[in-house]
């Protein structure tokens, strides 16, 4: 049995059904990203995990011991899983080492102020939550939720309150805590990119249901869907068969002279990406995004070229 | 004084320079609403002017004899009140906010209810129920319990019976606190692994502190504010002090003493609360959501029913069937022959000083998003001081004016005269309209008014076309705020009310007075009914937020 199973969790909110039989499992000390946009249900499924709500049917077991199944439910405070909240709901009236000592509530050697140094936030003991900065009290409540010594941590939108400026050291910084702790743990976000970055697996929610559940590479590179393809990357559609297309990235194109190409097009519009730039080529009745390293005028007609072997075969929903 | 007064948080953020440039365009509106301003603070002016007048006959007499017990009695009543709504209102709030059982859903609202009733007319309510022919006493009598001693007139008694009717304060303050920010901490707290008992004691109640401060300030400032139970009771306080120098002994100098002397008993009193949230000021979670409430079982669902059940049946529904039953005893035909005239003089008097309410708070309002200065601030925020201070004072005040006015001009007598009146409804509840008004016109007008302004429109057109039709819902909500209040407001009615002209509130009161219970009934109850309106405002917009 894995170390965290979910085994079909249904969820509603009154007679609204949020979650249709979602399923996934983890090994100890793995990352896992529940990726998904607003309303998804990812958020829920992270509460159901911490104990919060109770699933309407599904099981939920961690470490051989059940959570929530139709007749066991265990209460939060007794589930051993840490929770990061999203506004990190550090005790305003406690100061930062209170709001770690009152998590380690005397079961470890170890003091408020050696977790404190392990985030490089000594000599901030006496200071009270508001007079830190977003990220260093994003820290203490990583620290805080730690002290607890929890079998599972959860962390609900951790990279949402961080500066894009700062996203990518932040994304090494928590990589690097998670490795370093062996701690297994689920982070729930809407950015694409902290969760191929930080993730060993990924689970991708669309409306309560899980779409993909694997590695970040596959999701990437062998996406279930065209929803999944399309929440990752911009890819074009080269077939429709019906139930399945076929489809291939921006990244996979290239721009060729019009004569002799597989597919023509008139740009319409370019986007600077930094890198490269991302030209949208009119086709027949349909858009092409495809990967430039030169910007295109308005209007030039271009040939567009890919590799066959690039071409991914997805569901068509 | 039935809306928590929260200080909203600043509001001052403007550019200097371009407020200077529509400063010297708009001299003349920003004139008008600073001498509005200041016409509303001309009571207190009088009273510290007052203050230095010579004699008073009988001030050498009081500070001998009286003075001592006013003050003393006057303490005991804040720190006892305070301290047992304190109780009252906060355990029934962490109740139902927190916990699941029996009958909570009609509780929550439920026990809000006691707001309505004045207290005068819940000190004589309680005082008949357990007199010797009361219901209270023939109940002891049929179970046999011959010669129980049930004399509640006396100072525990009437810290009891203001505790009744008060600790909704704490109860709402408390409420709105806890429903509206404390879940993700709890949710937190349990996350950490912390018990329900470790989590309530070491987060809920500490974080709870400032609401409950608040709570227990607004019940304070109402016992400060009353006249009618302590008179009832017998208990000798500043409020019965200043109309027995006034009423009894004809001495407006003593009465204007104590009234000072009580004045800084309130301003010291604003003080320790205002410290005290600086002191406690935390930044909180924004995230809002109804907490997970615990479902209680067996006993503990059993005792928490029964703990907010009867605190609901002694402070609402027992003293209002108390006065329908005697309303059953009263002379019906004469009552309401009477009730017609009474409400008719409540509602001339009551909407006489809503309409002023309404012309001092909408001008100093639409100066405000006119020329949005530091000045204009202070003119729209010192509107609503009136509502801290105790009728009585602001009464007295009005009287040290009216006696300047006849020694002014000659022949001149605006004292007991309906304008008076209604102006000093104006001083007293013009913060009640603050609120409401306050709030819709910089949700809702501020942006707008910049760009109709940036188009060019005149000042008139701003006040048809955008101030009057935006401000609309708001005022009719401080509209009827401000009259329900007027309607049940005693103290200050009393001393200014022109000669022979009596409302619902001060017949209530007087029949109570003279011990002819059945006949205060029906005013009374129609006051509680009028009362309970804004109960169920509070009510909705504690669920909407």
């Amino acid at each position: 049995m894995s170390f965290l199973s979910v085994e079909n969790v249904v969820h509603q909110y009154g007679s609204n059904q949020v979650l249709h039989g979602c399923s996934f499992a983890i090994e100890k000390g793995e990352s896992l990203a529940l990726l998904g946009e607003s309303g998804s249900g990812k958020t829920t499924l992270l509460r159901l995990i911490a104990g919060f709500e109770r699933p309407a049917s599904g099981s939920i077991s961690l470490n051989n011991r059940i959570l929530a199944d139709d007749k066991t439910f265990v209460i939060p405070e007794k589930r051993d899983v840490g929770l990061v909240f999203q506004d990190y709901a550090l005790f305003p009236h406690l100061s930062v080492r209170d709001n770690i000592a009152i998590a380690l509530n005397g079961r470890s050697k170890q003091s408020p102020e050696d977790w404190l140094r392990n985030v490089g936030l000594a000599g901030f003991e006496k200071r009270k939550p508001y007079e830190l900065s977003g990220g260093q009290q994003q820290r203490v409540a990583i620290v805080r939720a730690l002290a607890s010594h929890p079998q599972l941590l959860l962390l609900d939108e951790p990279f949402s309150n961080i500066d894009e400026s700062l996203k990518f050291t932040f994304r090494y910084e928590l990589q690097k805590l998670l490795q370093r702790t062996g701690l297994t743990s689920i982070f729930v976000t809407h950015d694409t990119k902290d969760a191929l970055a930080v993730a060993d697996r990924i689970v991708v929610l669309k409306d309560g249901e899980v779409r993909q559940f694997a590695t970040p590479e596959d999701v990437y590179l062998r996406p279930a869907d065209r929803y999944v393809a399309g929440l990752l990357a911009p890819f074009n559609t080269v077939r429709n068969n019906g139930e399945y297309i076929d489809i291939i990235r921006a990244e996979h194109c290239t721009i060729t002279e019009p004569e002799g190409a597989r597919v023509q097009g008139v740009a319409r519009s370019t986007m600077f990406q930094g890198g490269h730039y991302l030209a949208n080529l009119e086709v027949d009745d349909a858009h092409w995004v495809v990967r430039s390293a030169t910007s295109i005028e308005r209007g030039v007609r271009c040939g567009i070229g890919y590799d066959e072997q690039h071409i991914l075969t997805v569901k068509n929903r | 004084m039935l809306r928590p007064l929260k200080h909203t948080a600043k509001q001052t953020g403007i550019d200097p320079g371009s407020a200077l440039n529509t400063l010297t365009n708009r001299i003349g509106w920003v004139l008008a609403a600073a001498f509005a301003a200041v016409l509303l603070l001309t009571p207190l002016i009088a009273l510290f002017g007052g203050v230095f007048i010579e004699g008073g006959a009988a001030w050498q007499f009081i500070t001998e004899t009286l003075l001592a017990d006013y003050s003393k009695n006057t303490m005991i009543l804040i720190v006892g009140v305070g301290g047992l709504a304190l109780l009252l209102g906060g355990s029934l709030a962490v109740l139902v906010s927190l916990y699941d059982f029996p009958g909570v859903r009609w509780l929550r609202p439920s026990l809000l209810l006691s707001l309505a009733i004045p207290s005068y007319i819940a000190a004589y309510a309680f005082v008949g129920m357990f007199e010797y022919s009361g219901p209270m006493h023939q109940l002891f009598l049929a179970f046999g319990m011959q010669g129980v001693h049930t004399n509640i007139m006396h100072l525990p008694g009437l810290i009891i019976v203001l505790a009744l009717v008060l600790y909704p304060y704490v109860y709402a303050t408390a409420r709105v606190a806890l429903e509206s920010r404390y879940n993700s901490y709890i949710e937190s707290a349990k996350s950490l692994g912390m018990s329900n008992m470790r989590t309530l004691r070491k987060i809920i109640l500490p974080l709870l502190q400032p609401a409950l401060a608040g709570g227990v300030f607004l019940v304070m400032m109402e016992v400060l504010n009353d006249y009618g139970a302590m008179k009832y009771f017998g208990i000798p306080t500043f409020t019965t002090g200043i109309f027995k120098a006034w009423f009894s002994m004809g001495d407006l100098v003593s009465a204007v003493r104590l009234a000072f002397l009580l004045f800084i008993i309130v301003i010291l009193l604003s003080a320790g609360e205002g410290f005290y949230h600086r002191k406690h000021k935390v930044s909180e979670s924004n995230r809002s959501s109804l907490p997970r409430r615990t479902k209680l079982k067996g006993v503990k669902a059993a005792l928490a029913t029964t703990y907010a059940v009867g605190i609901f049946t002694i402070s609402f529904a027992a003293p209002v069937s108390y006065l329908l039953w005697l309303f059953s005893y009263a002379n019906r035909s004469r009552a309401a022959e009477e009730w017609f005239s009474l409400a008719s003089n409540s509602m001339i008097s009551g909407l006489s000083g809503t309409l002023l309410v309404l012309f001092f708070v909408l001008l100093t309002q639409f100066v405000r998003q006119l020329v949005r200065n530091k000045m204009t601030f202070i003119i729209s925020r010192s509107i609503s001081v009136g509502y801290t201070i105790p009728g009585a004072i602001i009464a007295i005040g009005m009287l040290i004016i009216a006696s300047l006015v006849s020694d002014i001009w000659t022949g001149v007598l605006i004292s007991g005269t309906l304008p008076l009146l209604a102006f000093a409804y104006a001083v007293r509840f013009a913060g009640v309209a603050y609120q409401p008004l306050n709030a819709e016109s910089e949700k809702r007008s501020g942006r707008l008014f910049e760009a109709a302004q940036s188009l060019g429109k005149n000042t008139s057109t701003l006040l048809r076309r955008i101030f009057i039709p935006l401000t609309a819902k708001g005022t009719v909500m401080a509209a009827s705020l401000v009259l329900i209040d007027i309607l049940k407001e005693l103290p200050l009615t009393l001393i200014l009310r022109p000669f022979n002209f009596d409302t619902l509130a001060t017949k209530a009161f007087e029949y109570a007075d003279d011990e002819l219970l059945a006949q205060a009934a029906l005013p009374a109850l129609s006051v509680i009914l009028v009362g309970t309106i804004p109960v169920l405002l509070l009510h909705r917009s504690m669920k909407s937020t």
